[in-house]
């Protein structure tokens, strides 16, 4: 046990002491002891040594005394200026910590709305794309159109080529007829010949205006025979009544309603007849020249 | 007179629409508009209003803004700005096929609304040009189709006979009638209103406007103030400007007529006419000073196939042609 005063009473009572057995003393006459524990020893001891401090105050002088209680003071302010500052430096790592997260859920939110924005700009742009794909789609058919509609023109020449050819020779061939006759002419009978011959190239010649004809009818059938492939509707090709039909559909704004067109008087000359008689003048020549009105002309239809 | 008489007409002109019909007190009822328009660069709200408040006619078609008619006229002038024009020499444009719509609206302005379900509507088209390759049957769908649409009844009628129903009602409508136009020149012979002849010639007032301008270094608009509102005399030119508008007039005439003498010996059509006739000039281009005149000299100059009892001017040159195209109308009723 740890002596206040630094004295170890133990130590010193095994030191200044010496040990004796119970019969020894029986021989020396001692029967009875009064026994005193080292607890109680030390107490005394302690007690002794307050009573001669308080009874000796001289032992601390007052400059200690003050001393011992400056030093402690300091030491106490120290201790709550260095509590007060670390108090501080607790509650601004504190709010930084706060700001910080206050900023960071603002930057999710951007972020988010960021994210929603792009989507919807893909969205978009997919939307634009599919459109523009659309308008691409048909004009590619449009030229597989037209470009079947051309192969198939070819096509119908080409196919009466031969035909043509034929006529062709034909006509080679009755032009040397007639030069064949011309050389033969001196000879008399070039005029029965002639004859025949202009009547033969008359046959031939309405022959192959009735084959053109027939090889112009055969091609326009052809072509107005033309569906076009790949499309879900027959088209018409009739751009100029399509057009036209779809200008004069615009619904224009405009003030025209309220701007009203300005009128002129009708110059007349002063001996000049006027509308009516000018009218009836007019009704009277047409008549009187074998014209009817044109309602009467109407009723006899 | 108190019975409205039905039927309209319409005369189509390159550069000037006019539009006839019958007053409820008897008297002729024209509505001219310039045939044009121009295009303003700014369309929002405040715009239109400010247009309308100053009687500005405006359309706007496919977010673009348009002013239309005489004002768009002196803008362009004002402006230096060119002029768009539905038509050229006497037709559609294809150029400014888009300007149809345009050019409804603008017909339905001076026309108005019917006064009767399919009440018809003469409008004017050119004769077959015999001096260009130009053809009148698209010219033709397009005014069907927009006059059908209007609710009009449209028939045709050539322009030059149009001059000879308005202006020689006193010689039986015998003579020769001339529309002298912007596009175009309209000629049709007519014998007891019936026409005998007709054709056109593509050199009028356009032509002269253009080639002017180009020798001046100006617009043609600057040249179409000069002739309609300065009140040139081409046979007495003041200045360098009129000076170039006088020689362009003098060979127009020139080849207007030649161009008729050649047709008129050519045809085989042409009708014998027991006494001599007249030539009437109407239209806008024959309203200068001088050019009746001009035309007087040069077919004095030549040897013209026909008899020729005078050249003279319409009573009311520049609505002549609607006169006659309503009058057309009005004689098609029983």
């Amino acid at each position: 046990m740890p002596d206040p005063e630094g004295l170890d009473l133990r130590k010193f009572l095994d030191k200044s002491t010496s040990k004796t057995s119970l019969s020894d003393l029986q021989k020396k006459g001692v029967s009875s002891v009064k026994v005193l524990d080292e607890r109680t020893l030390h107490k005394l001891i302690q007690e002794a040594v307050t009573r001669i401090i308080q009874g000796r105050p001289e032992l601390l002088t007052e400059g200690e005394r003050q001393k011992i209680y400056d030093d402690s003071r300091k030491e106490l302010d120290r201790l709550i200026r260095e509590y007060t500052t670390t108090k501080k430096q607790n509650e601004a790592v504190s709010q930084d910590r706060n700001t910080l997260i206050a900023e960071l859920e603002n930057l999710q939110k951007q972020l988010e709305i960021t994210r929603r924005m792009y989507e919807e700009k893909l969205r978009q742009k997919e939307a634009e794309t599919g459109n523009s794909g659309r308008a691409k789609e048909l004009e590619a058919q449009l030229k597989l159109v037209q470009e079947q509609s051309e192969r198939r023109f070819q096509e119908g020449v080409k196919s009466q080529e031969p035909y043509i050819n034929e006529l062709k020779s034909r006509i080679q061939m009755l032009e040397g007829e007639v030069a064949q006759a011309k050389e033969t002419a001196a000879s008399g009978a070039i005029s029965a010949n002639l004859e025949a011959l202009a009547k033969k190239n008359d046959a031939v010649a309405e022959r192959i205006t009735k084959l053109f004809n027939k090889t112009i009818d055969g091609l326009s059938r052809k072509i107005s025979a033309l569906k076009p492939g790949g499309l879900e509707e027959e088209i018409e090709y009739k751009p100029n009544e399509m057009v036209l039909e779809n200008l004069l559909k615009q619904e224009l704004e405009s003030n025209l309603g309220t701007v009203t067109s300005k009128e002129v008087a009708s110059k007349e000359a002063p001996n000049s007849a006027n509308v009516d008689e000018r009218l009836a003048k007019l009704r009277n020549v047409q008549r009187g020249f074998g014209g009817k009105p044109k309602e009467e002309e109407k009723k006899d239809q | 007179m108190g019975e409205v008489q039905y039927g309209k007409g319409l005369d189509v002109g390159t550069v000037n629409l006019v539009a006839s019909e019958m007053g409820p007190d008897g008297k002729i009822v024209l509505r001219p508009q310039r045939n044009c328009f121009i295009d303003i660069p700014v369309e929002d709200e405040s715009t239109k209003n400010r247009l309308t408040q100053l009687k500005v006619p405006y359309v706007v078609q496919n977010k673009r803004m348009y002013v239309i008619g005489d004002v768009a006229f002196d803008l362009a002038n004002v402006l230096n700005k060119n002029l768009r024009r539905p038509m050229k020499d006497g037709l559609i444009s294809p150029r400014e096929i888009d300007a149809v719509p345009i050019m409804m609206l603008l017909i339905d302005s001076i026309l108005g609304k019917p006064r009767t379900a399919n009440e018809p509507c003469y409008y004017t088209i050119p004769a077959e040009p015999i001096d260009s390759e130009l053809n009148v049957v698209y010219h033709k769908e397009v005014f069907n189709a927009v006059l059908t649409r209007l609710g009009y009844k449209p028939m045709h009628i050539i322009e030059g006979q149009c001059v000879v129903l308005s202006e020689l009602a006193e010689e039986d409508f015998t003579g020769i009638g001339i529309s002298c136009g912007g596009g175009m020149h309209n000629v049709s012979v007519s014998y007891k209103s019936l026409p005998c002849l007709t054709f056109s010639t593509s050199r009028a007032g356009d032509w002269i406007d253009n080639n002017a301008a180009r020798v001046l270094g100006v617009k043609p608009g600057k040249i179409a103030v000069i002739k309609e509102r300065r009140g040139i005399n081409i046979l007495k030119p003041q200045n360098r400007e009129e000076e170039a508008i006088s020689i362009y007039y003098r060979e127009l005439a020139k080849y207007t007529l030649q161009n008729i003498k050649d047709r008129f010996e050519r045809a085989e059509n042409m009708p014998e006419f027991p006494d001599p006739v007249s030539i009437v000039l109407a239209g806008g281009t024959s309203m200068v000073k001088g050019y009746v005149d001009l035309w007087k000299e040069t077919v004095a100059g030549m040897e013209f196939p026909l008899q020729v009892k005078e050249v003279r001017h319409a009573e009311d040159p520049f609505y002549s042609v609607a006169k006659g195209a309503l009058m057309a109308a009005l004689s098609g009723q029983a």
